[in-house]
């Protein structure tokens, strides 16, 4: 009887954990989506660019000439390692890393900062580095601590949900440097960064080739959630750069209440296709990435968010419909958690937050792989990427909250 | 003559002494296949270990000093465990009623949210700390109790199957807290100052004492888990309500026909269960967390279950797998940090400790481990042989 009981329930336990898999996935692929909450105030603080550092001049990288290469904006880490001219760490310097929950090879956050932390080991020649990847919030601290016992000279935390246990550390190993990846504070140590980013400058970028490639005259952006900044940062961001470009067209966009329900997302984007719109950005995780999954299904334009969507939401290429993503709006995590890597071996490292801008080519957009992308558009596309970088175009857009100025915006 | 005598008598007693001592250590025998589960669990995986490219010593020594290395990892691997006590108790004491409470994971967080809830209210930072923390404490302890009793009252009354209806109170408590932590329009429970979702932090003189400094934080939390093990103990063994429970576990029918209200005893086991949950989930709010973030909690329901299971669901036994559970989880980040080996390495070591636990024909072929009942130290062929 007893036997029996306990193989029966060995076999629920089973599918418990088959049950509690999913629900991990679904936690891990929300966690990096939203961003911090409190937005960034990229006017408050200094940032730690390391331009008085041997600077990245992305005019030096190759120019490329075919009108579907990407933006020379986009540089490698290669080339990002380059414009540091050689330097080296010196013999013991350390490099540690914790991420948020998930892998280093999960299409999130954590895999960007790990891409950047090896770009970073390999230029500088630093052999000793370690990750830790973090299984449950029960274990931030711990895994913080863990890593602090190292005593590295950087440490590279993933994630907003690790921002309030990374200060903590911060305040205590006042010996080494924070790097804290989508961490708002409003006051940093001066050995703690916060990575933050200008999504209404991204928003911005695909407004204006989402424009560009309409010939309807609408188009449609499937959102995450209202209450997250960030997220109408990039919302508003694309329709100021959807009118921008063509002052008449039509911006048809809606939030979610999730990030992850990429069913509605689908629905959404075939809504908007009906009501005419023939390009759709998807700026709201996996919601978002089911919106432009359903528009490449349909026949219209799709524009990814974060990431080049081409290597994950169409593997590749090998998912059908990769011909009809134009590209994404990308946030460089990678060159953020390099810069600042470098900036702590060349002594330029100061604490605060660092924003990726289109100006430091941080906020840019992926290449456009398969899709057939007019030479008008390319070119559109990078003269606006391009005017916001030298500051000759402008948003609109507030980079606290996210709503238009003028409008009662937290910058007005 | 005599001497003869008393020698006989002497060999007899040694004899029946050393039969004494064979059949305790065969009663420990269960345990033994718990161990050799182990066992075989990390020689499995020291050869995982190996194919990866890794050398499995190198990773177990790190992942045992990560465990045990030295004070606060001592002192930290016992913080990480106290709550699987409470989540394993959750099973094991329905269990003991004939139920299976999958409940634990959505115990946990209703007992948190609510121990988060009361231990916020503006009026707590007023009352002593003798009274704040029992009442965070009974707060959260009711949550769970009441969370843990529905799917009680649901069987009952409608005949609905616990498994089915606790799965289900899981996603509903699991997506309600979500909501409540996350939302601010309206504001719920969520801690509009923070960056991150959480509730507002609870009253200071809510906070349990803390016994070491470590990472996580080692609190009184333990002393009252443990307590409740005990306690557990000693009602299923020694009491009438104990002894209702094991009826009823046994067969309800015949438990109904002895006089037993079978009812009764579902609904109170059930709430019972969930209060052990509900207390877990306090203390850690209470003595770690000092806030509610649905997160912290994410698998220590069904963490729970294997540890019952593991213990076989002796609320004794089940503090030494808790601690080697949450120990090993504790450990894991040193191994992947020295030795570049994945915490899911030590998940799969878990799993196959239960598997083995579960299937333990293998073990007991594997080790030679007989069943109870095929004792070779039967007394009629000891006495024979005096």
């Amino acid at each position: 009887m007893h036997k029996k009981l306990m193989a029966l329930f060995a076999l629920l336990l089973c599918l418990a954990l088959v049950a509690a898999g999913c629900g991990n996935d679904d936690d891990s692929e929300s966690a990096p989506a939203p961003v911090p909450t409190e937005a960034p105030a990229p006017t408050e603080a200094p940032e730690p660019e390391p331009t008085e550092a041997p600077a990245p001049e992305p005019t030096e990288a190759p120019a490329p000439e075919a009108p579907t290469a990407p933006s020379e904006a986009l540089i490698s880490l290669e080339q990002e390692c380059e414009a540091w001219g050689g330097i080296q760490a010196p013999d013991g310097f350390r490099v540690n890393m914790v991420t948020d929950i998930g892998k280093v090879d999960d299409g999130t956050f954590n895999q960007f900062a790990h891409e950047g932390m090896i770009g970073a080991t390999e230029c500088f020649g630093i052999e000793d580095f370690s990750v830790i990847e973090t299984a449950s919030e029960a274990d931030y601290d711990a895994n913080l601590s863990t890593s602090a016992s190292e005593n590295p000279d950087a440490l590279i935390t993933v994630g907003f949900l690790l921002g309030t246990d990374t200060m903590l550390a911060a305040e205590e190993n006042p010996n080494i440097n924070y790097i804290g990846i989508d961490q708002f504070h409003v006051e940093y140590p001066s050995n703690y960064v916060g990575v933050l980013f200008n999504e209404h400058e991204g928003g911005f970028i695909a407004g204006a080739l989402a424009a560009s490639l309409s010939e309807s005259g609408v188009v449609g952006v499937v959102a995450g959630r209202e209450d997250v900044p960030p997220v109408v940062k990039f919302v508003n961001g694309y329709e100021a750069g959807a009118k921008y470009i063509d002052p008449d067209i039509q911006v048809l966009s809606v939030y979610n209440e999730s990030f992850t329900d990429p069913a509605k997302g689908a629905s959404d984007a075939q809504q908007f296709i009906g009501d005419g719109a023939d390009v759709i950005f998807g700026a709201g995780g996996p919601t978002g990435s089911g919106g432009i999954k359903a528009a490449a299904e349909a026949g219209a334009w799709g524009i990814g968010v974060d990431q080049d969507e081409y290597y994950t939401t169409f593997n590749g290429g090998s998912a059908p419909g990769s011909e009809y993503l134009a590209s994404s709006a990308i946030k460089r995590v990678d060159l953020s958690v390099f810069r600042n890597i470098g900036a702590i071996i060349h002594g330029t490292f100061r604490g605060g937050i660092f924003v990726l801008t289109a100006g430091n080519l941080g906020i840019t957009y992926a290449p456009f792989h398969d899709a057939a992308v007019s030479a008008e558009a390319a070119a559109a596309v990078e003269r606006v990427r391009a005017g916001l970088a030298d500051g000759s175009i402008t948003t609109g857009v507030c980079g606290i909250d996210g709503l238009f100025l003028g409008e009662g915006s937290l910058c007005d | 003559m005599n001497g003869a005598k008393n020698a006989n008598a002497g060999i007899s007693r040694a004899a029946s002494q050393v039969h004494r001592l064979l059949t305790e250590a065969w009663r420990l025998q269960p345990l033994y296949v718990s161990l050799y589960a182990i066992l075989l669990s990390f020689v499995v995986g020291g050869v995982l270990i190996s194919i990866i490219g890794v050398n499995p010593f190198t990773a177990y020594w790190a992942l045992l000093r990560g465990m045990v290395g030295g004070g606060d990892e001592i002192a930290g691997s016992v913080a990480r465990s106290v709550p699987f006590i409470g989540s394993a108790l959750a099973l094991a004491f329905a269990f003991r009623a004939g139920l299976f409470n999958i409940g634990a994971e959505g115990q946990l967080l209703a007992g948190g949210i609510t121990a988060a809830y009361v231990g916020a209210l503006s009026w707590m930072s007023d009352l002593p700390g003798i009274v704040a923390i029992p009442l965070i404490l009974v707060a959260g302890t009711m949550g769970g109790a009441i969370w843990g009793g529905i799917p009680g009252v649901l069987r009952t009354k409608t005949g609905a199957h616990e498994v089915i209806s606790t799965i289900m109170l899981n996603s509903l408590v699991l997506f309600g807290v979500r909501w409540m932590v996350n939302s601010r329009d309206p504001v719920v429970l969520r801690d509009t100052e923070s960056t991150v979702p959480r509730t507002d932090p609870i009253s200071d003189t809510a906070v349990l004492p803390e016994l070491v400094d470590s990472q996580p934080t080692l609190h009184v939390g333990l002393f009252a888990l443990l307590g409740v093990c005990f306690l557990v103990a000693f009602v299923l063994n020694r009491t009438t309500f104990g002894f209702e429970v094991g009826t009823v576990g046994l067969n309800p029918h015949a438990s109904h026909y002895a006089g037993i209200n079978v009812n009764r005893v579902i609904v109170a086991s059930m709430a019972a269960s969930g209060a052990f949950a509900g207390l877990a989930a306090a203390s850690e709010i209470s003595g770690t967390n000092g806030f509610f973030q649905p997160g912290t909690f994410f698998l220590m329901g069904f963490d729970g279950i294997a540890i019952a299971l593991l213990a076989r669901t002796n609320p004794v036994a089940i503090i030494a797998a808790a601690l080697l559970w949450g120990s090993m989880l504790s450990g894991a980040p040193l191994m992947q940090q020295e030795a570049d080996v994945s915490i899911d390495v030590v998940r799969i070591i878990q799993a196959m400790v239960l598997l083995f636990v579960a299937a333990d024909a293998i073990v007991r072929y594997l080790f030679r481990v007989r069943e109870l009942d095929q004792s070779p130290f039967k007394a009629t062929s000891i006495e024979g042989a005096v």
